[in-house]
C-alpha cells in the first residue's frame, strides 16, 4: 500500500526560526507531514521555516505541488519559507519551476539560519542566498 | 373488546348457542319490541289526554298515596297540599278508595273551583286540605314531568333498534335491545305512574326487568364471557330474580288495604336497578384493564365514562331511598344523562368504524328525514283534525290523536322506501356495498399482474368491506407459504415478513394446505378439526404477529391451493356472518386465479433475472479470463508479435503467455485445455500461475514442462489434460529452445521454405514422471514463427469438412509485412471456411511471431538498435521510483553525467506517475510497461500504459506566481518537468496502448 515514506523534524535553531529536515520522499503522501510541521513551527513562534532537503531522496511532481501549497499558506500568515541542502538536481528543478524566487535556496543551514535573522531582525539581507 | 386470548372468540360457525330457539326468540324479540312501541304511543295519547284536564295541584300514585312531585307554583312547599307520603281518603267530599273512583271524581270538577281534599297520613294522622282546582297541567311541568323522560325512552328504544338491526343474531345484541326496551319503558312511563296509571304495572316490571338487563348486558356484551358461552341459561338467570321482584310489586301495587306496601316492593326493585348497573359498569372496567389491543381499550374505556356518566345519576336515584338522603332528584337530572349511554357506545361504534360509516351516514339521512316528514305530518294532522272536530261537535276529541297515528302508521314503510331510494339516488350513486366491492377488486385483477399490488389491493378490499383487526395475504412461494405484505390495520403500518420470523412460514406438505384445497371456502381456524405447525400459526395468537387469527380464506386456483388470505377478529367485535362469508369467497374466486397468474409472471421475472445473472457472470469471467491473458504483448525490439485469441464460449480453455525477462528472453506459452467453458477456464489460470513462476525463475523448456506436469497432475479432475508449448526466445540471437507436451507444433517460415518445430512428449496430467524433449532452432530475419491451436485445425464447415493442416499451411504461404497481418489472414482464411453462421466448436488461439528483417527503414527499428531493459509495473503510486531505479541501472553505461541520469530519472518517474494515476486509473491490475533502448544514436524510453487518460486534455503550461496567486492549482507539474528534462517527448497510440516517448540525444563518443 502506497504510504508517506517521509518523518520531518522540527527543530527551533533560533528565535522565530524553525528547521524542518525532510527525510525521505517529497511525494503526495507527504503532505500530512509538512503540515504538522509547518503547524508545529508555527506554533512555535517561527517566522521564518528553514526547509533542510539534505536527507531528501526523491521530490516529484506532487511534493513541488505540496511545496507551492505551503508557500500560498506561509505567504497569506506572513511566514518565509527557506532552503538548504538540495542536490544539484534539485536546484535545477527549483530554478526551472522558478520555486527559487519563491524560497530562498541556501548552501548550509548556517547561512540559511543566518539569513532568516537577518530578516527578521529588520534589515533585508540576501546574504548566502543563491 | 375482548377478555384473554382466545376464550372471547365467539363461535359464529354455530351461532349462539340456542337457550331459545332462534325463530322464537326472534318472535318474542320482535313482540316486545311491538309491544313497546304501542305503549309509548298509548302513553303518549294518555298524557295529552290528561293534560288537558282539570289538575288539583298535585299527583297520585297507584294507591292514592301522594307523589313527591312538585310543581311551579303547586303550592306544596307552604303546606296547602297535601304531601308524600299522605294518603287520599276523600277528594271534593266524595270517599275515594280506588284510582279509578279518584280519576272519575277529579273529572268532574270545573277549573276555578275550590275543593277539599282528606288524607291519611301512614300514623294514622288526619288533615283536611282545600285546594284550588286548575284547568290544567302547566306547560312547564309537561315538558319536565312528561316529554323529556318520554323523548328519553323513544331515543333508548331508537339506538336499541339499530343495534339490533345490526347485530341481532347475536346474544349481545339482544341483549342490549332489551336493555334498551326496559329502559325505554322504565323513562317513557314515568308520567304515567303519576298521572293515568294505566301502564303502572308496566312500568314496575320495566324498572326490575331493567336491573336483569344491565346484568345481562354486561355478561355479554360486546363478547360473551367464557363462563356464559359454556352455561348460556346464565345470561337468563338475572331475569328470573327480577321476574319475582316485579311479582312481589305488582302485587303491593293493587293492595289499597297496605297503602304503603308498594313503596319497599319498588325500592327492592330499584336495589336490584342499581345492582345491575355496578356490574356492568365494573365489568366494562375489567374489560378496559384487561383488553389486549389498544383499540379495545379505547372503546372500552369510551363505554365505561358513558355507562358512569349514564348511570351515576340513576344510582343516587335508586339508592336514595334506602339510604335516607336528602337529595332533590327530578327525573330530568336522571333521565338526561342516561342518554349518555347510548350516545358512549355510537361514539366507540363510529370512532372505531366498527361499522361501515358510509351506511351509517346513510341510515342517520333517510330516517332523520323520515322522522322530520312524519313528525310534520303527525302534528299537522292532529292540528288539523283537532280544528275541524271543534268546530263540528264543539268540542276537543281525542279521535284526532288516534287517526294521526294510524295515519302515521300507514304512511311510515312507503315513505321510507321513498326517502331512501331518494337519498340513495342523490347521495349514494356509488353506494358501497360487497357487489360494488367485487366488481371493483375485478376490474383491479384485470389490470394487475404485480404480486405485491395484487396482494395490497386483495388486503385493500377485504379491509374496506369488513374491517378486520388485520389481514393478510399468504402466498405459495418455492420455500412454502408465507405472508406477503401483512397490513396492519390498526396501526396502518405494514409489518415486514421479516420481522415475523421463520415460525410463520407453513410448508408446502402442510395438513392444512390438503384442508384448505378441499374446502375451497372460508374456513375458522378454530374449526380446523387436527392440530399441524401449519395450524398454530394460527391458533396460537402469539405465533403470527402478536394478532389472533380468525378466518382463513383459501385462494384456489384449478385445484391448486396458491395461496390465503388470514382475518383477523373483526373491529367490530362481531363474528363473520355467513354473507361475509359469501363476499369472501366470491372475492376468493376472483383472487386465486389472478394470483397465480402474478405468480407465473412472477417466476418467468425470476428466471429471466436467473438467466441474465448467469450470464452477467460469464461476461465477468471471460474479463476476469482476458486479464489473465496478456493484455498487451511485450514490445521486443527487433520482433513483432500479433495474437488473436477467440474462446468457443464465453470463457475457454485455450490460453498463451508471453513473458519478457531482464536478460532479454522471451518465454511463449501456448497451451490448450481439453475442455471449454467454465471447467477449463479454471484449470487455465492455474496452468497459467504455474507457467509464469516458471518463466520467472527461468526454468529451460524440458524442465519447465516436467514440473508443470509435477504441479498440475494432482490438480487436474481425472480425464482432464492440458497440451502446452513452451518456448524460450534470446532475443538477441533468435535463438529458440522448445519443448511441447502435446499441442500443436507452431510453423517456422524462413528462407529455405515452412517447417513444424517438432518436439514430442505427452500432454500435462496425463501420468507422472514425464521426460520432454528440448529442441533448439534460430530463427533467422524476416522469419515468421506460427502458433496455433486445435481449434483452427479441427473446425468444421457446414458441409462436415475439416479445416486441417493443408489449409493452414496454404494460408500461411504469402508475403504477409507483419504478424498481425499474418494473424488475420489466418482468422480470415477459417471464417471463409467456416462461412456466416459458424457454430464455433472450441477455443482458436493464432499467435505470430516475426523477426524483423535487418533492412528495415530508418527508425527505432533501425541497425545498432538496442534494447537496454522492458519491464512491466504495476499501477500502485510509489512504484514509479521502482521505475526509476530499474531505467537507472539501464542507462547509466549510456549517459556520461550524473546530471543526464538524474534528469532522466525524474522525467521517467513523472512519466511513470501519469501512466499509472491517469493511463491506468490507479488500477493496479493495469500495468505500466517501460522499454529502455538505444536506437539511431538516441535513448528512447517507452512507457506504455492502457490509455484510460487519453482524453484528459494536456495541463497548461504551470507559472508558479499564477499558482501562488491561486489563479492555478498548486500541482500539475509532471508534463512541465518531464519536457525540461529530455530533449523530446512524443505521444503515441499503438494498438489501443498509450505510449510516451521519451527521448535523449546521446553525444558521438558517449558511448
Amino acid at each position: 500500500m502506497p504510504s508517506a515514506k517521509v518523518t520531518m523534524d522540527v527543530r527551533h535553531v533560533a528565535p522565530r526560526v524553525s528547521v524542518v529536515d525532510i527525510q525521505g520522499e517529497m511525494n503526495a503522501f507527504a503532505e500530512d507531514e509538512l503540515m504538522v510541521a509547518y503547524r508545529e513551527a508555527v506554533d512555535h513562534g517561527a517566522e521564518t521555516l528553514i526547509l533542510n532537503f539534505g536527507p531528501t531522496t526523491y521530490i516529484n511532481s506532487s511534493g513541488i505541488g505540496l511545496l507551492v501549497t505551503l508557500l500560498i499558506r506561509a505567504n497569506r500568515q506572513g511566514h518565509r519559507l527557506f532552503a538548504y541542502g538540495l542536490s544539484d538536481h534539485y536546484r535545477r528543478v527549483f530554478r526551472l519551476t522558478k520555486l527559487n524566487e519563491a524560497i530562498r535556496v541556501y548552501d548550509d543551514e548556517a547561512k540559511a539560519v543566518a539569513g532568516a535573522e537577518a530578516l527578521t531582525s529588520g534589515a533585508a539581507s540576501t546574504v548566502g542566498a543563491t | 373488546m375482548n377478555t384473554g386470548s382466545t376464550e372471547a372468540v365467539e363461535q359464529p360457525s354455530q351461532g349462539d348457542p340456542p337457550v331459545v330457539p332462534a325463530h322464537l326468540s326472534r318472535k318474542l324479540m320482535l313482540g316486545a319490541i311491538g309491544l313497546t312501541m304501542v305503549v309509548l304511543v298509548v302513553t303518549l295519547v294518555l298524557a295529552l289526554r290528561w293534560q288537558s284536564q282539570p289538575f288539583p295541584g298535585f299527583v297520585v300514585e297507584q294507591t292514592l298515596v301522594v307523589g313527591g312531585y312538585r310543581g311551579q307554583g303547586w303550592g306544596r312547599d307552604t303546606g296547602r297540599l297535601p304531601d308524600h307520603p299522605e294518603r287520599v281518603e276523600a277528594i271534593a267530599g266524595e270517599e275515594v278508595t280506588t284510582i279509578g273512583e279518584f280519576h272519575a271524581t277529579l273529572k268532574r270538577r270545573v277549573p276555578g273551583e275550590e275543593i277539599s281534599v282528606k288524607t291519611v297520613s301512614p300514623d294514622g294522622t288526619r288533615r283536611l286540605y282545600r285546594v284550588t282546582v286548575r284547568p290544567c297541567l302547566p306547560v312547564s311541568d309537561r315538558l319536565r314531568l312528561f316529554w323529556l323522560p318520554w323523548a328519553v325512552g323513544l331515543a333508548y328504544l331508537g339506538i336499541g333498534l339499530w343495534v339490533y338491526a345490526l347485530q341481532g343474531d347475536t346474544r349481545a345484541g339482544r341483549a342490549f335491545m332489551l336493555f334498551c326496551l326496559f329502559t325505554s319503558l322504565s323513562n317513557g312511563l314515568i308520567f304515567d305512574l303519576i298521572s293515568t296509571h294505566v301502564f303502572t304495572a308496566v312500568w314496575a316490571f320495566s324498572v326490575a326487568q331493567t336491573g336483569a338487563a344491565l346484568i345481562s348486558l354486561a355478561l355479554l356484551f360486546p363478547q360473551p364471557w367464557a363462563v356464559v358461552r359454556r352455561r348460556p341459561w346464565l345470561s337468563l338467570l338475572p331475569y328470573g330474580v327480577s321476574a319475582l321482584l316485579a311479582q312481589w310489586e305488582l302485587l303491593a301495587l293493587n293492595r289499597y288495604a297496605s297503602p304503603w306496601a308498594y313503596i319497599p316492593a319498588w325500592r327492592a326493585g330499584y336495589l336490584f336497578a342499581g345492582f345491575g348497573v355496578l356490574v356492568l359498569v365494573a365489568t366494562m372496567w375489567y374489560r378496559l384493564r384487561s383488553a389486549q389491543r389498544p383499540i379495545e381499550r379505547q372503546q372500552a374505556l369510551v363505554i365505561l365514562a358513558g355507562a358512569v356518566i349514564a348511570f351515576t345519576p340513576l344510582l343516587v336515584w335508586f339508592v336514595r331511598p334506602l339510604l335516607d338522603i336528602a337529595i332533590r332528584l327530578e327525573t330530568i337530572h336522571v333521565s338526561l344523562p342516561l342518554l349518555a349511554f347510548p350516545i358512549a357506545i355510537a361514539l366507540a361504534i363510529l370512532r372505531y368504524h366498527l361499522w361501515d360509516l358510509d351506511l351509517i351516514i346513510n341510515r342517520t339521512l333517510i330516517y332523520g328525514v323520515l322522522i322530520m316528514i312524519l313528525g310534520g305530518t303527525f302534528l299537522a294532522t292532529v292540528f288539523g283534525m283537532q280544528l275541524a272536530f271543534q268546530r263540528l261537535t264543539g268540542q276537543r276529541s281525542p279521535m284526532a290523536v288516534a287517526i294521526s297515528t294510524l295515519l302515521i302508521a300507514v304512511l311510515f314503510d312507503p315513505l321510507r322506501q321513498r326517502i331512501k331510494a331518494f337519498i340513495d339516488r342523490r347521495f349514494y350513486r356509488e353506494r358501497y356495498d360487497a357487489a360494488q366491492m367485487l366488481t371493483m377488486f375485478a376490474a383491479t385483477v384485470r389490470n394487475e399482474v404485480e404480486l405485491h399490488q395484487l396482494s395490497d389491493r386483495l388486503c385493500e378490499s377485504v379491509t374496506g368491506a369488513l374491517h378486520p383487526a388485520h389481514v393478510a395475504t399468504w402466498v405459495r412461494m418455492p420455500e412454502g407459504f408465507v405472508p406477503y405484505d401483512p397490513l396492519d390495520c390498526s396501526s396502518g403500518a405494514d409489518v415486514s415478513v421479516a420481522a415475523l420470523g421463520e415460525q410463520s412460514a407453513v410448508a408446502l406438505d402442510d395438513p392444512l394446505v390438503d384442508y384448505l384445497t378441499e374446502e375451497d371456502a372460508p374456513v375458522m381456524v378454530d374449526d380446523v378439526p387436527f392440530s399441524s405447525p401449519g395450524v398454530r400459526v394460527f391458533a396460537d395468537s402469539r405465533t403470527y404477529i402478536g394478532h389472533e387469527t380468525e378466518l382463513l380464506v383459501p385462494l384456489v386456483c384449478q385445484s391448486k391451493l396458491v395461496g390465503w388470505l388470514a382475518l383477523g377478529l373483526l373491529l367490530s367485535g362481531r363474528p363473520y356472518t355467513a354473507n361475509d362469508r359469501a363476499v369472501l369467497r366470491h372475492l376468493a374466486m376472483q383472487a386465486g386465479p389472478a394470483i397465480r397468474v402474478a405468480q407465473l409472471v412472477r417466476e418467468r421475472e425470476r428466471e429471466a433475472v436467473e438467466r441474465e445473472r448467469i450470464k452477467q457472470e460469464l461476461a465477468v469471467a471471460r474479463v476476469v479470463q482476458e486479464t489473465l491473458l496478456p493484455r498487451h504483448l511485450p514490445l521486443v525490439s527487433g520482433w513483432d508479435l500479433a495474437v488473436h485469441w477467440e474462446p468457443a464460449r464465453a470463457v475457454g480453455g485455450d490460453f498463451y503467455d508471453f513473458l519478457l525477462s531482464d536478460q532479454g528472453e522471451l518465454f511463449i506459452v501456448m497451451a490448450d485445455v481439453s475442455d471449454k467453458g467454465i471447467p477449463a477456464a479454471l484449470v487455465m489460470a492455474s496452468a497459467r500461475a504455474i507457467f509464469r513462476g516458471l518463466a520467472r525463475w527461468r526454468v529451460e523448456p524440458a524442465q519447465a514442462l516436467r514440473r508443470a506436469n509435477e504441479l498440475l497432475r494432482p490438480e487436474l479432475p481425472p480425464g482432464m489434460f492440458v497440451t502446452c508449448f513452451y518456448g524460450l526466445l534470446e532475443i538477441r540471437t533468435g535463438r529458440f529452445r522448445f519443448a511441447n507436451a502435446g499441442h500443436n507444433p507452431p510453423f517456422l517460415q524462413h528462407a529455405g521454405g515452412t517447417s513444424e518445430l517438432w518436439a514430442s512428449g505427452m500432454p500435462l496430467g496425463w501420468m507422472d514422471e514425464v521426460a520432454y524433449d528440448e529442441h533448439e532452432r534460430i530463427i533467422g530475419r524476416g522469419d515468421l514463427l506460427s502458433f496455433y491451436s486445435d481449434g483452427l485445425t479441427e473446425s468444421h464447415n457446414p458441409e462436415g469438412e475439416m479445416f486441417d493442416l493443408d489449409r493452414l499451411e496454404r494460408a500461411l504461404k504469402g508475403d504477409y509485412e507483419s504478424a498481425s497481418e499474418l494473424v488475420e489472414a489466418l482468422w480470415r482464411a477459417l471464417q471463409d471456411f467456416a462461412g456466416p453462421g459458424w457454430n464455433q466448436e472450441d477455443d482458436v488461439t493464432l499467435a505470430v511471431l516475426r523477426r524483423l528483417p535487418a533492412e528495415v527503414p530508418a527508425g527505432e527499428n533501425a541497425p545498432g538498435e538496442e534494447l537496454l531493459t522492458t519491464f512491466e509495473i504495476q499501477s500502485e503510486l510509489g512504484n514509479e521510483r521502482v521505475a526509476m531505479e530499474k531505467v537507472e541501472k539501464a542507462v547509466r553505461p549510456v549517459l556520461t553525467s550524473d546530471a543526464e541520469v538524474e534528469a532522466v530519472k525524474t522525467a521517467v518517474a513523472e512519466a511513470v506517475m501519469n501512466a499509472i494515476e491517469h493511463g491506468n486509473g490507479l488500477r493496479v491490475e493495469l500495468p505500466v510497461i517501460v522499454d529502455v533502448l538505444v536506437t539511431a544514436g538516441d535513448l528512447v524510453i517507452r512507457i506504455a500504459d492502457q490509455g484510460l487518460g487519453r482524453g484528459v486534455p494536456a495541463a497548461t503550461v504551470p507559472d508558479l506566481d499564477a499558482k501562488l496567486e491561486g489563479r492555478q492549482s498548486p500541482r500539475g507539474w509532471g508534463l512541465f518537468l518531464i519536457r525540461e528534462m529530455v530533449d523530446d517527448v512524443e505521444t503515441k497510440l499503438e494498438d489501443g496502448r498509450h505510449i510516451l516517448e521519451l527521448r535523449v540525444r546521446l553525444d558521438n563518443g558517449k558511448r
